[in-house]
């Protein structure tokens, strides 16, 4: 019996990580939920508690959903969600269009050349995040890198607006999750066998039929996890549009951050992240229970 | 109905191809059998398509091939790990080659059906391969292959994941599937019963060359090289030097009795006698070729017959086989005759 069969440690290994995460992220979870319901007061803590002694002397409830009725009621929050999803989901879209080719030459590439190749993808990330998004600012700020050199090569008179736009965006996106979408797309088509796409060519399927109806197929559940681990966190991702996009680019992210850090709006902002959690949550638990149950 | 001429292909500085000329006939079966590494799955591999030739040409059919994509050409591969689809059923296997053909509906619906009845894999038509069993994997590899009714069947290595019993069976299919489908089968083995119950014809290969075309009872009875002799069945092999007549085997403590084949006297040779063509005896034996005073070392049971291995007074050990019979055996320790005739003797290049 190896340790790790021994029931006490396999009960250990399994309950450790759980009850971490029920300590340090659904708990707080919940708090947020709590906070969503109540309204916001100056002191500390910054929101009124749910149960409170009104004007009669009674213990009553005072907690309400007068946060969601305001989230609802001003377009600022729709138009928010909608551009953070669809900025997202354009994030996912060019993250996978460049991933899948990268993963597919990689997985084809020598073996000795695969484990330098993967940490060449990985090693951005020996570099701390924020400093490769300020990285960013520094190739494109009008006065930047990028906009220097092609003055000097003549190609443009003045500076091109790069910095604060949505392309900015994309590009800060798509550089910094683009591992998140490689790596499980690497993982799928390491396992795919390469004579099953022999055998579709055998059989007369041109190489892109083969691609279509084997490969694509077969990594499908690489597509769907590097998808989710994109544009899950895309969605709600604060750091680069605030560096890359300034004030031109709205998203849900920002707008948590000024009404939890400007506004000191804490119920609101609460609110704010609860309906984003179930903007996000609701859809991606019916799709992962749809495919889970296609691939059975 | 293939051609391959002087085809050659190198993968970095190994010759996995080196120079190989085969004609292979309409409705032939051809078996290229040689240990692994002697280039037989490169050289199927350049008549899938798979491979393009550094050199020389292929011909299927009357048409050059040599530069054809793989699914352009008419011939189909069954894998040595049947590569069959794991998010396909069985039907949906066998039905992807021909819908690349255009087939569709009640069409495509028939041909999937004769294709799987052909093996006997109608029933589970609906299953996924990985609720199959080895051999019916196998059985859906071969429908879908011939479902496309190639010109040419290819088959690597087909018998390789098969139990024994499997094996045979799935030969006899295999035989009986070519009398029907009147096409050229190419099957890639390093089992030489694979050869000899199914092949008409067997290439042996070695280090990229084919070093022998013929029957398998001509390569058996008349192997072309040493490498053959003991690659293709079992064989007593005896290094000597030529004489008038006879090679001079020091092992064997003898001059062999040779009725052809024998090169100028004095030049080194080797011989080699299959070892059931060894008449064993108590008695002491006249012939062609005589050997008293033999000692028996070992005895291999093998049912139908049984394995002698015999010490002559060279000091060779001969391989000798006899069919069991209820008469007479031996054991360990026996003294014994050897004797063989000289048309039973195949002289080959030392």
């Amino acid at each position: 019996m190896t340790p790790l069969e021994s029931p006490g440690l396999q009960r250990a290994a399994v309950g450790l990580p759980f009850l971490w995460l029920l300590v340090f992220a659904f708990l707080p979870l919940l708090l947020i939920v709590k906070i969503s319901f109540s309204q916001m007061q100056l002191g500390v803590p910054p929101y009124t508690p749910l149960l409170g002694v009104n004007a009669d002397g009674e213990t009553a409830w005072q907690g309400g959903t007068a946060n969601y009725a305001f989230i609802a009621s001003d377009s600022l929050y729709a138009k928010a969600y909608l551009n953070s999803v669809r900025i997202a989901a354009i994030t996912t879209l060019l993250a996978l269009l460049i991933a899948f080719p990268m993963a597919y030459a990689i997985v084809r590439a020598p073996r000795r050349w695969q484990t330098s190749l993967l940490i060449l993808v990985l090693l951005p990330f020996w570099t701390s995040f924020l400093i490769r998004v300020y990285a960013w600012v520094g190739l494109l700020r009008p006065n930047g890198l990028i906009n220097s050199t092609l003055e000097a090569l003549g190609v443009i008179d003045e500076p091109l607006k790069l910095l604060n736009t949505e392309f900015a965006v994309f590009l800060g996106m798509v550089f910094c999750y683009l591992p998140y979408m490689l790596l499980p797309l690497y993982a799928r088509l390491e396992k795919l066998d390469v004579r099953l796409t022999e055998a579709a060519l055998d059989l007369g399927a041109s190489p892109t039929q083969a691609f279509w109806r084997i490969t694509v197929p077969l990594s499908w559940p690489g597509i769907v996890a590097g998808c989710l681990l994109v544009f899950v966190p895309a969605v709600g991702e604060f750091v680069i549009p605030e560096l890359l996009s300034g004030a031109d680019v709205l998203m849900i992210g920002k707008v948590m951050w000024s009404e939890f850090f400007t506004n000191r709006d804490w119920p609101l902002s609460a609110a704010v992240a609860t309906v984003l959690l179930l903007v996000l949550a609701v859809p991606v638990v019916v799709f992962q229970n749809r495919s889970s149950r296609s691939a059975a | 109905m293939i051609s391959l001429t002087d085809i050659r292909k190198s993968f970095g500085a190994v010759a996995a191809v080196d120079g190989v000329s085969l004609d292979i006939a309409p409705n032939e079966f051809l078996a290229l059998l040689g240990a692994s590494g002697c280039g037989k799955t490169t050289l199927l591999r350049v008549l899938a398509g798979f491979e393009t030739p550094d050199a020389g040409r292929v011909m299927i059919a009357g048409q050059d091939v040599t530069s054809t994509p793989p699914h352009k050409r008419p011939v189909n591969l069954m894998f040595q790990s049947y590569a069959l689809f794991p998010h396909m059923t069985v039907a949906q296997n066998v039905a992807f080659g021909l819908k690349q053909d255009g087939l569709r509906g009640a069409e495509l619906t028939a041909r999937v059906q004769d294709a799987l009845a052909l093996v006997e894999m109608d029933t589970l038509a609906l299953r996924r391969p990985d609720q199959l069993s080895g051999g019916q994997q196998q059985r859906v590899a071969l429908a879908r292959c011939i479902a496309k009714q190639p010109k040419v069947l290819l088959l690597d290595e087909p018998m390789a994941a098969l139990d024994r019993a499997l094996r045979e069976r799935t030969r006899l299919e295999l035989m009986s599937l070519r009398k029907r489908l009147g096409i050229s089968f190419v099957i890639v083995t390093h089992d030489q019963e694979d050869a000899m119950t199914m092949a008409d014809r067997v290439a042996v290969m070695d280090k990229g060359k084919i070093v022998q075309v013929a029957s398998a009872r001509e390569v058996y009875e008349r192997p072309a090289s040493r490498l053959v002799a003991s690659f293709f069945g079992e064989a007593n092999i005896w290094d000597g030097v030529a004489a008038h007549g006879r090679v001079d085997c020091p092992a064997l403590g003898a001059a062999v009795a040779v009725l052809s084949g024998l090169p100028a006297p004095g030049v080194s040779v080797a011989v080699s006698v299959r070892p059931e063509r060894i008449t064993i005896s108590a008695e002491t034996l006249s012939g062609d070729n005589v050997l008293q005073d033999a000692v028996i070392e070992d005895v291999v049971y093998l049912g139908t017959v049984t394995t002698y291995l015999v010490r002559v007074p060279g000091d060779a050990i001969v391989r000798v086989t006899r069919q069991n019979d209820a008469h007479q055996s031996f054991a360990r320790g026996n003294v014994v005759s050897l004797a063989w005739p000289a048309d039973a003797v195949v002289v080959l290049a030392a």
